[in-house]
């Protein structure tokens, strides 16, 4: 504005933009992977994809995380591990579920006693990314999504984030 | 080969064993033995400098629902220095369907059948005597059930979380 107007000038907005802008532009996964989806989230973060383009970079400790990308297939017995990662992460908190498995139990919806038939059984779940497994433009497509949600531009209440 | 085998058979005739022939594609004697002799004949083919069966690739096991129900145990072993492979099979029959078969733990003989003999256990429903610790290995330890068993039903809930689709 500087540059355009000459002099110093005022940006009136209002505070939950700025908020949601800071939000959504520094979205920090947790580091946490389950399976082959896994590897495809590995590849986005690394430098061909390079999420770090849009703020995101993963952190180690769930307590430094915005978001957690369940990426692979959600075993009965991870599942209580996945909900204490999530339940100690600071609000605002956002999932991606990402992949067929973490969807609704993927290939392993008939005969596998052992998966949880979709991730939104245990935690509530903000964006689903498709695909077995997506490949990092899609994981990339369903950040995006979940920016325009934190911003408010997907016209969606955070309130229908519910677990099934 | 040859004089490894009749080696084989004539250690297989001490303990009762019997010889099941030569399966090609893997390369591998074939036994069968009564589960009471079975630890007795895998320690033999162990310590025997004429057999040396160094490697355990695997413990496993399958249930067999139908006509006469039953619990088979195998176990692959190896020698390394021999060059031969073999294949001890054993099995129990199943009185009621419920019923838990108690083999003999080989986990003295061979460290690595330690986790081998836990997965068969908690996916098989068989007991392992002797062993050192068996917990669950891959299943959560208050799973209920076996899942190898052919006549397995999931549960409905675990920890409040629906099971099926």
């Amino acid at each position: 504005m500087a540059e355009k107007t000459g002099e110093a000038g005022v940006i009136l907005t209002r505070v939950d933009d700025v908020l949601q802008w800071a939000n959504s532009s520094s979205i920090w996964p947790l580091s946490f992977g389950l399976a082959c989806c896994a590897i495809e989230m590995m590849g986005t973060y690394a430098s061909s994809f390079d999420v770090d383009r849009f703020g995101v970079i993963p952190r180690a400790s769930p307590r430094q995380a915005d978001l957690i990308i369940i990426s692979g297939t959600v075993t009965f017995k991870m599942a209580d591990r996945i909900k204490r990662l999530y339940e100690q992460m600071a609000e605002p908190k956002y999932v991606i579920s990402m992949g067929s498995c973490s969807n609704c139990g993927g290939p392993y919806w008939e005969h596998g006693y052992h998966v949880v038939k979709g991730v939104d059984r245990i935690i509530p779940v903000d964006v689903y990314v498709p695909g077995c497994p997506p490949r990092p433009e899609a994981l990339i497509g369903g950040i995006l999504k979940l920016q325009e949600k934190i911003t408010g531009k997907a016209g969606l209440e955070q309130s229908n984030r519910d677990v099934k | 080969m040859e004089e490894v085998l009749e080696q084989l058979a004539a250690v297989a005739q001490s303990w009762e064993a019997a010889f099941k022939g030569y399966h090609s594609p893997s390369s591998c004697y074939l036994f069968e033995v009564e589960p009471e002799k079975c630890a007795g004949l895998l320690e033999q083919l162990f310590r025997d400098k004429n057999f040396w069966c160094d490697h355990l690739h695997s413990v496993t096991g399958e249930h067999m629902p139908v006509d006469t129900p039953m619990i088979r145990i195998h176990y692959h072993l190896s020698s390394i220095t021999r060059g031969f492979s073999v294949q001890v099979s054993t099995q129990k029959m199943l009185t009621t369907p419920e019923e838990i078969p108690s083999f003999d733990s080989v986990c003295h003989i061979w460290k690595s059948a330690n986790w081998h003999e836990r997965e068969t256990a908690e996916l098989l429903g068989v007991y392992f005597n002797n062993h050192p610790d068996l917990r669950h290995l891959l299943l959560p330890s208050n799973w209920e059930g076996f899942p190898l068993r052919k006549d397995y039903v999931p549960q409905e809930l675990y920890h409040g979380v629906k099971v099926k689709f």
